[in-house]
């Protein structure tokens, strides 16, 4: 044996050793330009075989041909020989070829990850407008925005967060229209994560939010490629990973999880009639379970006679008191929407059918419940569906629970007392620093209406910008 | 403590103080004291306290608290807030909650504030901007009632001799309490913000129009006579109307007013706050903690029928005490001394 293969055979072992010997991982020396011999290092499951093998046909013909640049390439550069490095290129994909001689190393980029095809995202729904989603691929999810975003000044940038994972996370936003105090922010925060496993975007979330233990969302959520290219022209940040679908978009305000792509796809007073719907939806979801118990525990008399005598006939045979029905129903209607997630799409929808028809119409006949609190329950489920944002979605189911328990304990008083607690609530939170309730909260009497009113696009003539704009600019 | 307000965050931190919780009491012993002049005599009124204002705004420079004078205010508004307090709980006892214990409902006063309190200042300043939406409501449901508006009512306003202009001016100064507020908050507007001129007109003009309506419409709506046995005309119009889908409009509407009263106790204590804290002290939100106590301990004793009247009768006094008297002393005595808040700010830092 030469000393050329004692040392290829030392390295080869240690490396192998370095990668416990994975069944995917591979090493083996090659023959290389004038009888040198280098390692060929990747993860078989992770790489391009294909693609690469023809790259290192290239590479030969061009250090044969002697060219000065012969490592460099769309796919390829050629470093100094790093060890630490070494494992990081490998496991994000890359094909390595260490030249012993040189002590170089050859990057090969050409990794194949598993990630499936843009398709709708099945949370987000749109009756108009695009239909790509986001994928589980980062290289794929920028080819969305940028498809949208023809511009040099969306800047990208990335952050390794992990010890173990070593998870990519990258953010975006357009040069000279982002907050820049919300992007160091950002920046800051992600420099601050220093945890070993990032597998979820809820991580991400916790860690980049200023309220974590407030139930409302202060990050929009999308998994839409339009909804995010519209954020980042509005001077947002998008932060998103390799890992997940899902993409962050901060600094919103509260009004912002009531806006649809169909907003603005469709047409302005339709837009606006829908956005206005929305937020009554909001007020409909939270307060009317709470309304309806408190005016049947202690303000009957809110009620015209005719309604009044109707509703004390029903309520009278039911053993339990209203806010007791009200929980049965919310819980078992909770209980229908969670099964129907779980279960397989096809099955869920029976269980939405069964639960809806066949289990309320048996608590009505039951006497466990009655119809006026069936009522009262389906118009409040049906105006928390109408939210856009699952997550504030969720929160506005969770919010009608407090509500209820202080209308029957104190009737109108206890909802006017949660109410003064969800505004002030509100009013402290903050998403990146940027008031959540604006533009009614602070008041922003030019930009108010913007919360009920779709605009018609000819006619703003300015540049849309979310918080502290520099300066706007005709489009 | 420090904030720095914008025009309109500066009026809409006013405009609860002002109209907050006296907005459904004042009208019935204004008009009783000034009888069918009532209307005109507020008028009068008005326009004279427009003319304090624009005093105040020439002269805000020159408010500056000392050590007693700001001890006495703040005794002044531990008593003005107490009683707004136990004035609040009684109307609720009486109209929406009858078998609720007083704690319970001073506790849900007092929670709301206390939380916003220790809140970071921006949400008490920003806070009275939910007022507007209500006011909408209140219009509105009040004007449900102009069938019935008896116009005669108005007239004649000769028959109202210079007894009833004396108590009707004097009462109708009241509606205008806690003028005090706006000298104290004025040093927070931002400098490049323009108040005098037409934004302070606009501002005045907004609260006496909100008075003149609840002043026209109870005027129409009731006899004269009616308004010795009626303390809350407003509400008792309210609870006269009938809607389709609701039967008693006035237990919504006290349901609004509970939250317009919870914003104004939020500013109020922002004031209080802003004096206690103009020089740092330590224990910053035990402090505000034990005020409420203090609040809650006060409204709980005040909060009876007998009291309130008793109280309500003699409180036009704070307005020529505390509004105009002090206020004026300290400006002259300031500007004889030639001391501004702009030095006062800059020897404290």
């Amino acid at each position: 044996m030469t000393e050329q293969q004692d040392q290829q055979q030392i390295i080869l072992t240690k490396l192998k050793n370095s990668f416990y010997n994975s069944a995917d991982f591979v090493a083996k020396p090659i023959s290389w330009w004038d009888n040198e011999i280098a390692i060929l290092c990747f993860y078989s499951s992770i790489v391009n075989k294909a693609d690469v093998e023809r790259i290192m046909y290239f590479f030969k013909e061009h250090i044969r041909d002697d060219n000065l640049y012969w490592g460099e390439s769309v796919y390829t550069t050629v470093i100094p020989l790093d060890e630490k490095q070494l494992a990081k290129f490998l496991c994000d994909g890359e094909t390595v070829v260490v030249r012993l001689k040189t002590k170089e190393m050859i990057r090969i980029s050409l990794p194949e990850m598993a990630y499936r095809q843009t398709d709708e995202p099945t949370s987000e729904h749109v009756l108009q407008g695009s239909r790509e989603g986001l994928v589980e691929n980062f290289d794929v999810n920028l080819s969305l925005i940028r498809k949208r975003i023809k511009s040099h000044k969306l800047v990208v940038k990335q952050k390794s967060i992990g010890d173990e994972t070593n998870t990519t996370v990258y953010y975006f936003y357009m040069a000279d229209l982002v907050d820049e105090e919300a992007l160091q922010l950002i920046e800051q925060r992600l420099d601050n994560i220093k945890i070993d496993i990032l597998y979820s975007v809820g991580q991400l979330t916790d860690y980049l939010e200023d309220h974590v233990w407030s139930p409302f969302p202060q990050l929009l959520k999308t998994e839409r490629s339009d909804r995010i290219a519209a954020g980042v022209l509005e001077g947002r940040i998008a932060v998103i990973s390799d890992l997940s679908s899902t993409a962050l978009i901060g600094p919103v305000s509260f009004f912002t999880f009531y806006q649809t792509p169909d907003d603005f796809n469709g047409r302005a007073i339709t837009g606006s009639f829908y956005r206005m719907l929305r937020i009554f939806s909001f007020i409909l979801a939270i307060f009317l379970p709470a309304f309806y118990i408190a005016v049947i525990s202690f303000h009957f008399e809110i009620l015209p006679l005719e309604l009044s005598n109707q509703i004390k006939t029903d309520i009278n045979n039911i053993p339990y008191r209203p806010i007791l029905e009200a929980f049965i129903l919310e819980l078992t209607l909770e209980l229908i929407r969670e099964a129907s997630i779980r279960l397989p799409t096809a099955v869920g929808q029976t269980i939405g059918i069964v639960g809806g028809l066949v289990i309320g119409d048996a608590i009505v006949n039951a006497g466990l419940v009655s119809n006026m609190m069936v009522i009262v329950v389906a118009f409040t489920a049906i105006g928390s569906f109408v939210i856009p944002s699952t997550e504030m979605n969720g929160t506005v189911r969770i919010m009608r629970f407090p509500f209820m328990i202080l209308a029957s304990f104190f009737g109108f008083l206890g909802i006017a007392f949660g109410a003064a607690i969800l505004l002030i609530h509100l009013l402290n939170l903050t998403s990146l620093k940027r008031p959540y309730f604006t533009p009614l909260i602070p008041f922003l009497p030019k930009e108010l209406y913007k919360i009920f009113i779709r605009e018609p696009f000819f006619k703003p003539g300015k540049q849309v910008k979310s918080f502290s704009p520099k300066e706007d600019r005709k489009l | 403590m420090k904030i720095s307000l914008s025009r309109i965050q500066f009026f809409m931190l006013l405009f609860p103080l002002f109209t907050g919780f006296v907005y459904i009491s004042i009208q019935s012993i204004i008009i009783d004291s000034g009888k069918r002049a009532a209307w005109l005599i507020f008028i009068v009124a008005s326009i004279l306290v427009y003319l304090l204002f624009i005093l105040y705004e020439k002269t805000y420079k020159y408010f500056i608290l000392g050590k007693v004078s700001s001890v006495i205010y703040q005794i002044y508004w531990l008593f003005h807030l107490s009683l707004l307090v136990s004035y609040t709980i009684f109307v609720v006892s009486t109209w929406m909650s009858p078998n609720t214990p007083k704690y319970a409902l001073l506790l849900m006063l007092l929670i709301p504030s206390l939380y916003a309190s220790l809140s970071r200042a921006e949400t008490a300043v920003n806070i009275g901007a939910i007022f507007g939406t209500f006011i909408i409501f209140f219009i509105i449901f009040i004007l449900n009632a102009a069938d019935d508006f008896e116009y005669r009512n108005l007239v004649p306003t000769s028959e109202s001799g210079l007894k009833e202009w004396i108590w009707g001016l004097i009462y109708s100064f009241s509606a205008y309490r806690n003028m005090e507020c706006y000298l104290i908050l004025r040093k927070y507007v931002m400098k490049n913000e323009k108040i005098a001129g037409k934004p302070l007109f606009y501002f005045v003009f907004l609260l006496f129009f909100m008075y003149m309506f609840s002043i026209i419409t109870v005027s129409l709506y009731f006899s004269l006579d009616e308004f010795r046995f009626i303390s809350e005309p407003l509400l008792y119009i309210l609870h006269t109307q009938e809607v389709t889908f609701i039967k008693r409009l006035d237990l919504i509407f006290v349901f609004f007013w509970v939250l317009i009263t919870i914003i104004t106790i939020i500013n109020f204590i922002l004031v209080v706050k802003l004096v206690h804290f103009k020089k740092k002290r330590k224990y910053t939100k035990m402090r505000i903690v034990l005020y409420h106590i203090l609040i809650f301990i006060f409204a709980y004793y005040f909060a009876n029928f007998a009291d309130l009247q008793w109280i309500r009768v003699r409180y036009w006094i704070t307005f020529p005490i505390f509004g105009v008297l002090l206020p004026i002393m300290i400006i002259t005595w300031n500007k004889v001394r030639g001391r501004t808040i702009f030095d006062s700010s800059n020897s404290s830092s």
